[in-house]
C-alpha cells in the first residue's frame, strides 16, 4: 500500500487511524508526509517525499473529472487530488477528494462515473468501460425551421482502450455528425453535437445507438424525443418612444406587443439608462443612525426613521423601490411555491444555505450566479449568512451584497424555506414559510423574486409579531451603496408588495413580464415622471426578450425632452389617467397631474381619512392633454385622498401632508 | 459543479487489498471514522455525514459494502476499504 497527503500527514497523524495503523509522519518542509506505516497484517509500507504530481496538494475543489494515467481523477487547474501507486500487488488511494462531500457532476463527471472509475483502477481491471452523458434527450419544445443543439459526451471511464464501432442516429429531424467509429483511450472523451430542427410541427422521436467493445455495456441506445411547434413571432406597435413632457410632470405612453405568431410568445422587458451618469432627483433620503452591537436576545431598542411614501430612490447605480399602496406600483399577487417549491434545507439559527440561480442575475452590474440565503430573512451574494442583528443600509459591516425582505434576529422555529424557478415568468422565487423569530413569537410569511431581466420584488403574505425591528432594502457588495426601505420602523404589512428595479430613474413599466397567446397582444404602459429632474434630454433603451427563435432580443429606444412644451396634438396623451401628485409628501402645496384622452368635464375633490371632502379642487371641462392642479393647505397633517372623475373614469390617489 | 470544498478540511482514504484483476464481486467496507461529522449536501441541502454520497455511489455501482464505525483488525473479508478521516482531526 502507499499513501500520500500532506493532510494526512499533518492533519491526522496523531489520530485513531493512524494509530490502529501504526502508522508515523516526517515534516519534509512544505509537505507534511508519512514517512512509514506497518499496520494490519504487515502490509502497509510508505516512503516519504512522494512527489504531488502538480504541486499544492491543498487546493479547493469544486470539480472532479477522469483523467489518464496514473492521475485518473484529477480537479480544476489540472491540480490531481487523487494520487495513485502500484506496488507489491498492492493499490491504494490517498485523497482529499471525497465523492461523497461533492454535488453530483455534470455531462460524463457524476459520482456515480467517477466511482466506476475508483473501482476499475482498485481492482485492477484491464476492460474499458463506457459512459454516456445523457441516458435519454428530451429537447423540449422547439420551432419549425429552428435548429437546436445539445451535447453528447462518450468517455472511457476504465483501463484499457475502448473500442466504438458503430454509433447510429435515427428518428426524423434528428441528426449527428460522427465518424463511423473511435477509440478512446483509458479517460479519452469525445463530445458529438445532436442536432434537432423539423420543418414540420408535431411530435418527433428517435434513438442514438452506441456498438462498442465494454464487456458489460456493449449496446447503448439513448432515446430522442421534442415537440416541435410553429413559432410565435413578437410585433411591436413602435419602435421607438420619445415624448417631451414640462418639469415636475407625469406622462403616460403604451407600446403594444403582439404575438403574430402560431404558439405562446413569453416575453421579459429590462429598462437600461442610457445617459452617462447617474441621474438624480432633489429629494433628501438619508437617516444618519450609528450602528451599535447588541447579543442575541437582548432588547432593541434602536427606532430609525418613519416610513413617510411608498417610494424612493435612486440610490448611486439606480435602483428605485416603490411599492403596493402607490397608484403606479406593483400590485399585490400571492404566488404560493409552498406546495410546488422546493425545500431549500435552510434550518436552525443564523444558518444558510447556497441556491444555484437558475439564470444570471445582475446586481449592481454584476453578475450573479448563485445567492445564499439565511434563516435571518436576507439573501447575499456574498459568503456571510450568519449576521443576526439587522443594521443600516448602506453600510460597512456585513453582509453586503444583500438582498434584505426582512433583515432581523429570525429563527426556522416551525417554518419551512421553499425556492421554485418559474419558467414562464422568468423569475426565482424565494419563499419563508412560516418563519419565526429567535425570542419566539409571530409567524412570517414572505418572498423574495428575482427576476430575469434584474427586477426585484418583495411579497409580505402574513407578518404577526414585532415587526418594526427589521431592516429592508439592499446594498451592494462593498457597502458603499444601497436603498433602505425601512430600518427599525413600522412599514411591513400584510397585502403589502414592494419592487426595486435598476432600470432609469426617470421611466417605469406597468409590467416586465408576461406571456401573451397565438393572435393576442398586450399593452405595456411607459411612465415618465419628471419631477425633480432639471431640463434636458433623457435616454433609456428598452431591452425585450423572448422566446420568437427570429428575435429573441429587441431594443426599443426612449427619449424623455424635459422642458417647456407648446400645444402639439401628437403630444397628446393616449388614455384618460390619474398621474399622481408631486411632491409627496409635501408641505405647503403639491400638484395633482391628470390626463385626458379627449375633452371631458373633470372633477377632482379632496378627501380626509374619515372620507369627509375637504375640498373640491377641479369642477370643469378640459381639453384633451396633460394637466395640472396646484394644492395649496393651510390644514393639519396627516394623510389625504384625491379623486378625479369624468364620465367614464374614476381613480384615487394617496398623499400624505407634512407641516 | 459551483460548490467549492476545501480539499485540505476533509480527508478520505481509499485502500484496497490483494486485488485481483477481474474479481466479479466487490465487498467493500466503509470505516466511518470521522466523529460522525456532518455537512449540507450540494445536491439537495440535507444535513448529512459524507458516507450517505459514497455508499449511493458504490450502489450505483452494484458494489456490495458494509460501513462500520471501527475498524476490524481482519479485513481479509473486504476488497476495499474506504477511510473517512472527516474535517481536519476529528479522526
Amino acid at each position: 500500500m502507499y499513501v500520500e497527503g500532506s493532510n494526512v500527514g499533518y492533519d491526522h497523524y496523531t489520530t485513531a487511524f493512524f494509530a490502529h495503523l501504526g502508522a508515523g509522519y516526517a515534516n519534509t518542509g512544505g509537505e507534511n508526509l508519512i514517512n512509514s506505516i506497518s499496520g494490519v497484517e504487515g502490509t502497509f509500507a510508505a516512503p516519504n517525499d512522494f512527489p504531488f504530481p502538480d504541486g499544492d496538494p491543498d487546493y479547493g475543489v469544486d470539480e472532479l473529472r477522469a483523467g489518464q494515467g496514473t492521475s485518473f481523477l484529477t480537479c480544476q487547474g489540472n491540480r490531481v487530488r487523487a494520487v495513485c501507486y502500484d506496488a507489491d500487488g498492492y493499490r491504494a488511494i490517498c485523497s482529499s477528494i471525497i465523492l461523497g462531500v461533492l454535488a453530483d457532476g455534470e455531462f460524463t463527471n457524476t459520482k456515480a462515473s467517477l466511482m466506476a472509475r475508483y473501482l476499475g483502477y482498485l481492482t485492477g481491471s484491464t476492460e474499458p468501460n463506457i459512459c454516456v452523458s445523457n441516458e435519454e434527450f428530451d429537447f423540449g419544445i422547439q420551432y419549425v425551421n429552428y435548429e437546436s443543439t445539445i451535447p453528447l459526451g462518450i468517455q472511457n471511464l476504465g483501463f484499457a482502450d475502448l473500442n466504438i464501432s458503430s454509433i447510429a442516429i435515427s428518428g426524423a429531424g434528428f441528426t449527428m455528425d460522427s465518424e463511423p467509429s473511435y477509440t478512446l483511450e483509458s479517460g479519452g472523451e469525445i463530445v458529438l453535437d445532436v442536432v434537432f430542427n423539423a420543418s414540420e410541427a408535431g411530435i418527433y422521436e428517435g434513438e442514438i445507438t452506441i456498438a462498442s467493445d465494454d464487456p458489460d455495456d456493449d449496446t447503448i441506445v439513448i432515446e430522442l424525443s421534442a415537440e416541435c411547434l410553429l413559432p410565435p413571432a413578437i410585433v411591436f406597435s413602435a419602435d421607438e418612444l420619445s415624448v417631451q413632457i414640462e418639469q415636475n410632470q407625469i406622462a403616460n405612453r403604451i407600446v403594444t406587443i403582439n404575438n403574430a405568431g402560431n404558439s405562446d410568445l413569453s416575453f421579459a422587458i429590462r429598462l437600461e439608462d442610457a445617459d452617462a451618469g447617474a441621474v438624480s432627483r432633489n429629494i433628501v433620503n438619508s437617516s444618519d443612525f450609528d450602528g451599535v452591537m447588541l447579543s442575541k436576545n437582548d432588547y432593541d431598542y434602536r427606532e430609525g426613521p418613519p416610513v413617510i411614501c411608498g417610494f424612493g430612490g435612486p440610490d448611486d447605480f439606480g435602483y428605485k423601490w416603490i411599492d403596493s399602496n402607490e397608484p403606479n406600483g406593483p400590485d399585490y399577487e400571492w404566488f404560493n411555491i409552498s406546495t410546488i417549491g422546493q425545500n431549500s434545507g435552510l434550518a436552525g439559527d443564523d444558518n444558510s444555505v447556497s441556491l444555484t440561480l437558475p439564470f444570471t442575475f445582475e446586481f449592481y452590474g454584476q453578475p450573479k450566479t448563485s445567492v445564499r440565503v439565511a434563516t435571518n430573512g436576507y439573501l447575499t451574494f456574498g459568503s456571510d449568512g450568519g449576521v443576526y442583528l439587522n443594521d443600516l443600509i448602506p453600510g460597512n459591516n456585513s453582509p453586503n451584497d444583500v438582498i434584505a425582505p426582512f433583515w432581523d434576529d429570525l429563527h426556522q422555529q416551525s417554518g419551512t424555506n421553499y425556492y421554485y424557478h418559474d419558467v414562464d415568468n422568468h423569475r426565482f422565487i424565494i419563499q419563508y414559510n412560516n418563519w419565526g423569530f429567535f425570542s419566539g413569537g409571530g409567524s412570517l410569511t414572505f418572498q423574495v423574486q428575482l427576476y430575469e431581466n434584474g427586477g426585484i420584488y418583495f411579497y409580505y403574505n402574513s407578518m404577526t409579531g414585532t415587526l418594526n425591528s427589521a431592516t429592508i432594502g439592499i446594498e451592494n457588495n462593498n457597502g458603499t451603496d444601497g436603498l433602505q426601505i425601512a430600518y427599525n420602523t413600522g412599514y411591513v404589512q400584510n397585502g403589502l408588495a414592494v419592487r426595486l428595479s435598476p432600470g432609469p430613474l426617470w421611466l417605469s413599466l406597468d409590467l416586465e413580464s408576461g406571456t401573451i397567446p397565438a393572435g393576442s397582444s398586450q399593452d405595456i404602459t411607459f411612465t415618465f415622471d419628471s419631477n425633480g429632474l432639471d431640463e434636458g434630454t433623457y435616454n433609456a433603451e428598452t431591452i425585450v426578450y423572448s422566446n420568437d427563435p427570429a428575435i429573441p432580443e429587441t431594443i426599443i429606444p426612449v427619449t424623455m425632452i424635459c422642458g417647456p412644451v407648446g400645444i402639439d396634438d401628437d403630444l397628446l396623451p393616449y388614455q384618460t389617467r390619474l398621474n399622481g401628485n408631486y411632491p409627496n409628501p409635501f408641505n405647503a402645496a403639491t400638484f395633482i397631474s391628470f390626463d385626458l384622452a379627449e375633452k371631458a368635464q373633470v372633477t377632482i375633490e379632496i378627501f380626509n381619512v374619515l372620507g369627509q371632502k375637504v375640498i373640491t379642487l377641479v369642477d370643469e371641462i378640459k381639453e384633451a392633454g396633460t394637466h395640472k392642479v396646484k394644492w395649496e393647505v393651510d390644514i393639519t397633517s396627516g394623510m389625504y385622498f384625491y379623486r378625479m372623475k369624468t364620465s367614464g373614469y374614476v381613480s384615487t390617489g394617496k398623499m400624505v401632508l407634512l407641516k | 459543479m459551483n460548490i467549492v470544498i476545501k480539499l485540505y478540511l476533509m480527508v478520505m482514504l481509499l485502500l484496497i487489498f490483494a486485488v485481483s484483476a477481474g474479481a466479479q464481486t466487490i465487498n467493500a467496507l466503509i470505516w466511518d471514522n470521522d466523529n460522525a461529522s456532518h455537512y449540507t449536501d450540494p445536491d439537495d441541502y440535507q444535513s448529512r455525514g459524507s458516507e450517505y454520497g459514497l455508499q449511493r455511489a458504490l450502489q450505483a455501482n452494484g458494489v456490495t459494502y458494509t460501513t462500520l464505525t471501527s475498524l476490524p483488525q481482519n479485513l481479509s473479508a473486504y476488497d476495499i476499504v474506504f477511510v473517512e478521516l472527516g474535517i481536519y482531526c476529528v479522526g
